[in-house]
């Protein structure tokens, strides 16, 4: 057992980290950023990425991609949120898995899981190159009718209208009209839920990035911020804020990189491996990192006194993040309810 | 970043449930919490049996007697007891986790051949005596004086301490006292002595917990005479050795009842099935997320031990402050959503338990304790914000005299 980060995974982290510095979004420290492109994503940024290879981090080598597993997908995707990157880019890795003409990241492919029904909000339409769809099978075809399949349908064969005004004005949202007409069969219900399921580990890992990095811009400015004469983090009550924002980070990164490690060993059937505890570990980490992005997200704002309001300060574009990505890829309840089934 | 075990790892742990068993079935029932005599009987046989199958000190070097084992196999011993079924550490508890690894750390060679070897074979029983009447999360502010007699071989020392568990059938005591003037820097001044408990002048009275258990005891000490020899390091550093300890206390103390918590999560959805509280969304949903919270914190154990094993002296880091302050609310709301399950037959102890350990009306009187011992939550809190966050400490308070003047005005 050797449960700390690989140096070659903390190299990869290194790396995203380092081409995420030359883009920064708005709302991160000293920046208003630049203007989004087209559909909410940041061309540039996209292309360096996607030169990294992070879109095809689990793909194998000959199909294009790095040949990595979880543990080094998870370790993208937590710089991915410290830097608050905004793009379909969990959507896009998780196509790549199934379709490796995307690893190479050149497409930009979304995903609308329709099998709680439509009307559906879906991000980022504008930009897409191609929308992975997770829908129920409709008819009477026994084996197939009732569960779920995996479309692959062409963005412009969707009715859907532009949302005028998105809580988060960073990633635009369209409302899809009616469940798309057309579209090619290139999943069935495994794969949907292997999609759903490595959707809400990526998604964990992101929400780890956000909690980590409001907990550094919390202490900073405890650290800097004066009032009573003295700086406010040597106040217990500020102090305390800041010690449960670590805790709430460093608990939902070890339960992220538990899942992934639960799940690479089930991918390669290591003894003692099984899938539905792997499913449960990525429901648990999916738990904790949403509370520990939306909590941090709070707090970091409370720490910041009146400032951590105001737009200029942009702690709110974390918070918007934090709670949509809290609804993406399961909500709590399903989780919980995913996790109470393996007791 | 991985989980399995190494085929070293995979041995010791195939090994040892053999061992457990084979020797589990052996022993007696487990003695009422009471009984101290019966109790300190039943951890001793225990511990001696440990000791002969190699056991004993699990992590303490070789040269000491232990077994030389790394921080992983000491989670693998400590889960393994644990899913078996084995009994605590008991009485052994301090001389075990405390005073022996401060002995090997600190102490001159007499001393440790004197002790070292009867503690491992569970002959010598150790308590605590640290805390104090006014110094509980504020140790260093202890007053219990020790002055040099005019024979220049004994301290005589006067003072109180106060949670010393297991004090009726201890040994030996690892006892704190000020031998620096009362109004000193409180950090120094501190000094480490190894009190026989048959000493005269020392009084036990019995401090009995809102569970009704009778483990912990206060110390008063009137006139008793340590020898010098009993000194464990120099005069005044009593401070720096006792946080080895700490160290020590913080990151394995715990461990073994993450394990405990998850078997106990997995009864409590059995019994919520049983009587159909599990139909309630809410409920069933506290129990998830409750699981999610114990298997986040054995991922945090794990971490924290392979940190440990590549760290150079083997002894957990601060990240332990994490999972001590997050263990110890989440166990309180394991007990909590027990008793919600069970209903108004938590109002009841259960008869047919002979112990109060897994009773679960005890257990969750006795986990109030668990946010306070051991440093407080708030005082973990602390540790984190500012060892780990870097943030200030709070400054130096007036004086007594002169808040109160404030105060008055």
């Amino acid at each position: 057992m050797d449960f700390r980060p690989t140096q070659d995974q903390l190299a990869l982290a290194g790396a995203v980290r380092d081409v995420l510095g030359k883009h920064p979004a708005p709302g991160t420290p000293g920046q208003d950023g630049p203007e989004p492109g087209v559909g909410g994503v940041a061309g540039a940024l996209w292309r360096d990425l996607a030169e990294l290879g992070i879109f095809g981090v689990r793909v194998p080598e000959a199909d294009g991609g790095l040949g990595l597993g979880h543990p080094e997908s998870v370790h993208v995707f937590e710089e991915l949120g410290r830097s608050l990157a905004t793009g379909p880019f969990t959507a896009t890795a998780l196509a790549a898995t199934l379709l490796p003409e995307y690893a190479a990241g050149r497409h930009r492919v979304g995903l609308g899981d329709l099998t709680g029904g439509a009307p559906q909000l879906l991000e980022h339409l504008d930009a897409l190159d191609a929308l992975l769809v997770i829908e129920i099978v409709d008819g009477e075809t026994p084996g197939v009718a009732g569960h779920s399949q995996v479309l692959r349908v062409e963005p412009i064969e969707l009715r859907a209208d532009a949302v005028p005004h998105p809580v988060d004005p960073r990633v635009p949202l369209h409302r899809l009209r009616q469940k798309p007409l057309r579209g090619e069969i290139v999943g069935d219900a495994g794969t949907a839920d292997a999609l759903l399921r490595e959707g809400a580990l990526l998604t964990a890992a992101y929400q780890v990035g956000i909690a980590a990095v409001l907990t550094e811009r919390a202490v900073a400015y405890a650290k800097q911020r004066t009032q009573f004469g003295r700086a406010i983090g040597s106040f217990q009550a500020v102090k305390h804020l800041c010690a449960d924002m670590f805790a709430r980070a460093e608990l939902a990164r070890a339960a992220v990189h538990s899942a992934a490690v639960q799940l690479a060993d089930e991918a390669v059937g290591s003894d003692g491996a099984d899938l539905p505890a792997a499913a449960a570990a990525v429901s648990a980490a999916k738990l904790l990192a949403d509370d520990a992005a939306v909590a941090n997200a709070r707090a970091a704002i409370q720490v910041h006194g009146g400032m951590g309001c105001t737009w200029e300060m942009g702690l709110h574009f974390y918070l918007k993040r934090a709670w949509a990505l809290s609804l993406a890829y399961g909500r709590a309840a399903e989780h919980a309810d995913l996790i109470s089934e393996s007791l | 970043m991985q989980l399995r075990d190494t085929p070293a790892q995979q041995r010791f742990r195939e090994e040892l449930r053999a061992w457990l068993r084979a020797v589990l079935p052996t022993l007696d029932r487990q003695p009422s919490q009471d009984d101290w005599p019966a109790r300190r009987s039943y951890d001793s046989h225990w511990q001696a049996l440990l000791h002969q199958a190699g056991y004993a000190g699990l992590n303490w070097p070789a040269e000491y007697g232990g077994r030389g084992a790394t921080p992983t196999e000491h989670l693998i011993f400590l889960e393994e007891s644990e899913l078996a079924g084995a009994p605590y550490v008991g009485v052994n508890f301090v001389g075990l986790l405390h005073a022996g690894p401060t002995l090997i750390a600190e102490a001159g060679p007499e001393q440790r051949e004197r002790h070292i070897p009867a503690i491992l074979r569970g002959e010598e029983i150790w308590c605590q005596g640290f805390s104090e009447p006014d110094a509980g999360s504020d140790l260093a502010a202890l007053r219990t004086r020790a002055v040099l007699d005019s024979d220049g071989e004994h301290y005589v020392v006067n003072g109180r301490k106060i949670w010393t568990s297991h004090a009726e059938v201890a040994d030996f005591c690892e006892l704190l006292v000020r031998t620096g003037p009362p109004d000193g820097p409180k950090h120094q001044g501190i000094t480490w002595l190894i009190m026989p408990m048959d000493t005269p002048g020392l009084t036990l009275r019995p401090l009995k917990t809102a569970g009704g258990s009778t483990e912990f005891s206060e110390m008063i000490l009137e006139d008793v005479r340590i020898p010098v020899a009993n000194r464990v390091g120099n005069e005044g550093d009593g401070w720096r050795i006792a946080m080895v300890t700490f160290a020590f206390e913080r990151g394995t103390g715990f461990v073994a009842e993450v394990v405990w918590a998850r078997r106990r999560l997995l009864e409590i959805a059995a019994l919520a099935r049983e009587n159909a509280t599990w139909e309630d969304s809410e409920i069933r949903r506290r129990i998830a997320r409750l699981a999610a919270e114990f298997d986040a914190l054995w991922a945090l154990v794990k971490r924290n031990v392979s940190e440990a094993e590549h760290s150079a002296d083997g002894i957990p880091g601060p990240g332990s402050s994490v999972f001590k302050l997050r263990f110890s609310e989440a166990r309180q709301h394991l007990d909590d959503l027990h008793a919600e399950v069970r209903g108004r037959d938590s109002l009841a102890f259960d008869d047919d338990l002979c112990t109060y350990d897994g009773e679960p009306g005890y257990e969750r009187l006795r986990s109030l304790a668990y946010t306070i011992a051991a440093g407080t939550s708030q005082v973990q809190r602390n540790i984190i914000g500012e060892r780990i966050l870097g943030l200030p400490k709070e400054p130096k308070e007036p004086s007594a005299a002169s808040a109160a003047k404030g105060d008055g005005r």
